[in-house]
């Protein structure tokens, strides 16, 4: 949170880096270990990890069914992630959109859309994704539009607020009196102008959406096996929490490793790229 | 909220309490609209995702029997009437049987609301008495190691999803030194570890609010001008920036007494609370839309009442606000 001047980047922020660099790898990358992960080795449940004294033959133990804790990891991870980005992706499409769409027409569809954030701002979103997975059931795909809803207003806001800024300033009109139709003026023009705040935005959303995510998993009610995500193994890791405390761990601290980089990623580009949040 | 603006040198004549009023009915009002649109939400929501009767009856339901469901119901009607029909019962306390023992659904909610309150308030009382001191200790040292700890317990605490500092303490505090049970009861023992757990996740990001609403304050001149003029520092703090930071921080503080019957989900189903938040997830687990209803009713207009007390506090610490914004 201190002043950041010049180009130099804290160490800490290029751990952070590299660990979300090593997620994002091995999400695209995992795919190989996807067999491994429901492979099924009895004989060897609840082997501990090497640091819990294990004898290395599971470099990260195993858990109740003899699955590898590397594989089952690597699976997890795929999911959240998966989640996480195309929820946070949606979300920002959906909220940029209608804050443009306020910003551009103004008057009772803007008044529309600002109550529709109030809306959403006044409700505790954990409840309402309840209560839709209570009516709609759940399903992969439904579930990254669940989560995509959480957090679409502060991005509508955001995108409201600096396009109303924009329409102020010459460009918009210059590009505007040269012809160019809606979609050009704001997909083409403001849209990269404005990026900063909107990609601080999404900052915010993701570990929140990862969070929820995680959340929602651990109570049995998001990511359904056979799929997994690190929140369900947290969840199903807690019937083995006094003989086999590794299953729940591990995939705690990854949770805890990437929402951590990235808020402190966030923070630091906040600081660079916009002092309105 | 225009009007009342153009209006107010009028008003002023009048007195304060005219305006007043009208600011508290217009948020009342606004309250109200808030919980009707969420049943209105949830009553559309219910009429997209597919036929109510096959819903309640089940896919393999006889025609006759849905036929007969439909009637009973008034599923015939007109969806605006259905709707209208619905709210109507809601007023009268009848939000329709859980489907999972055939109980009233009101009830059934309101009897779950006791164990929730006793984990739910000293939660918050902790996150007060952790958070608030914590980001004011960070603010007044500014840049000193406390003030450094303070945001990277609060980092922290942003990170950890509130699950697994829960998971952490049954392992240290239940399993390995066997102090403290690690689900519910409902003793003081018991209490301890969800309500530890509760309020650590929220502590963070209030001291985080805490910091930055103080740090705003301290650079503002009339804090200077006190200084200068030869108070001490407590005394500048107490006098004039705490009141000053308390208005920026009412709104969280609203939100966190609002959140205080929908934040417990995840603690109550890890210490098996026999609260709200485990009657929902076993509710959504089984689809039992009508209790699931209640309870985001009810929480919703836990949240509306509690945003409309902060904003007539916020008014009557800062009149300013009735006058500037609706």
């Amino acid at each position: 949170m201190a002043a950041m001047n010049g180009k130099a980047r804290p160490m800490l922020i290029s751990l952070a880096l590299g660990w979300l660099v090593l997620m994002l790898l091995l999400a695209l990358f995992g795919g190989w270990f996807t067999a491994a992960a429901t492979h099924l080795d009895l004989p060897h449940r609840l082997q501990p990890p090497v640091f819990f004294g294990g004898d290395g033959s599971y470099p990260l133990g195993t858990d109740e069914l003899g699955r590898g804790m590397i594989a089952r990891l690597i699976a997890s991870i795929r999911i959240s992630l998966l989640i996480g980005f195309a929820a946070t992706c949606l979300g920002a499409a959906i909220g940029t959109s209608l804050g443009f769409l306020a910003a551009e027409r103004r008057g009772w569809i803007e008044q529309a859309i600002l109550a529709l954030v109030d809306f959403q701002a006044s409700l505790p979103f954990l409840i309402v994704a309840l209560a839709l997975l209570a009516i709609f059931g759940n399903s992969l795909g439904l579930f990254i539009v669940l989560m995509s809803l959480h957090g679409w207003e502060r991005h509508a806001r955001v995108a409201r607020a600096t396009a109303l800024e924009a329409n102020a300033q010459g460009y918009a009109s210059a590009i505007r009196h040269l012809g160019a139709g809606r979609w050009r003026v704001y997909g083409l023009h403001i849209l990269p102008n404005i990026a900063g705040p909107l990609i601080v935005s999404a900052s915010l959303a993701f570990p929140e959406i990862v969070l929820l995510e995680s959340g929602l998993s651990f109570l049995g009610l998001g990511v359904q096996p056979p799929l997994t995500s690190l929140g369900a193994m947290v969840g199903f890791g807690r019937d083995y929490l006094d003989i086999a405390p590794w299953i729940l761990v591990q995939p705690s601290l990854v949770i805890v490793l990437t929402t951590l980089s990235v808020n402190l990623i966030g923070d630091w580009l906040r600081d660079r790229l916009d002092h309105r949040l | 909220m225009e009007g009342i603006a153009v209006v107010l040198p009028g008003f002023f004549c009048a007195g304060i309490f005219r305006v007043m009023a009208r600011f508290i009915a217009w948020r009342l009002l606004r309250a109200v609209l808030t919980v009707l649109c969420v049943a209105l939400f949830v009553a559309i929501a219910l009429r997209i995702s597919g036929d109510p009767a096959v819903i309640a009856l089940g896919p393999d339901a006889p025609a006759a029997a849905l036929q007969a469901f439909r009637a009973q119901n008034g599923l015939n009607l007109p969806i605006p009437m259905q709707i209208a029909r619905q709210f109507l019962a809601m007023l009268h306390g009848n939000f329709g049987v859980s489907m999972m023992d055939g109980t009233q659904a009101l009830p059934l909610v309101l009897r779950h609301v006791i164990p929730t309150l006793e984990i739910a308030v000293p939660a918050l009382l902790l996150k007060l008495a952790l958070g608030i001191p914590a980001g004011l200790l960070a603010a007044v040292r500014q840049n000193s190691w406390i003030d450094r700890l303070v945001m990277a317990g609060a980092a922290l605490g942003l990170a950890v999803p509130n699950f697994v500092i829960g998971v952490l303490l049954v392992i240290v505090f239940a399993v390995k030194l066997g102090w403290l049970p690690s689900s519910g009861q409902p003793s003081f023992a018991g209490l301890l570890l969800p309500v530890i757990s509760l309020g650590l996740a929220g502590a963070g990001v209030l001291a985080r609010f805490t910091r930055s609403a103080i740090v705003g304050v301290l650079t503002q001149p009339h804090v200077r001008a006190a200084s200068a003029k030869g108070l001490s520092r407590s005394a500048v703090l107490l006098r004039h920036v705490l009141p000053n930071a308390v208005a920026t921080l009412l709104p969280v503080i609203g939100l966190a007494i609002g959140g205080l019957l929908a934040g417990t989900v995840v603690v109550e189903t890890l210490f098996s609370w026999p609260g709200l938040g485990n009657l929902l997830v076993v509710a959504v687990a089984n689809r039992d839309v009508p209790v699931v209803e209640c309870i985001l009713i009810l929480s919703a207009a836990t949240m509306a009442l509690s945003n409309l007390v902060m904003d007539v506090a916020h008014a009557w610490r800062d009149p300013r606000i009735v006058r500037g914004r609706g």
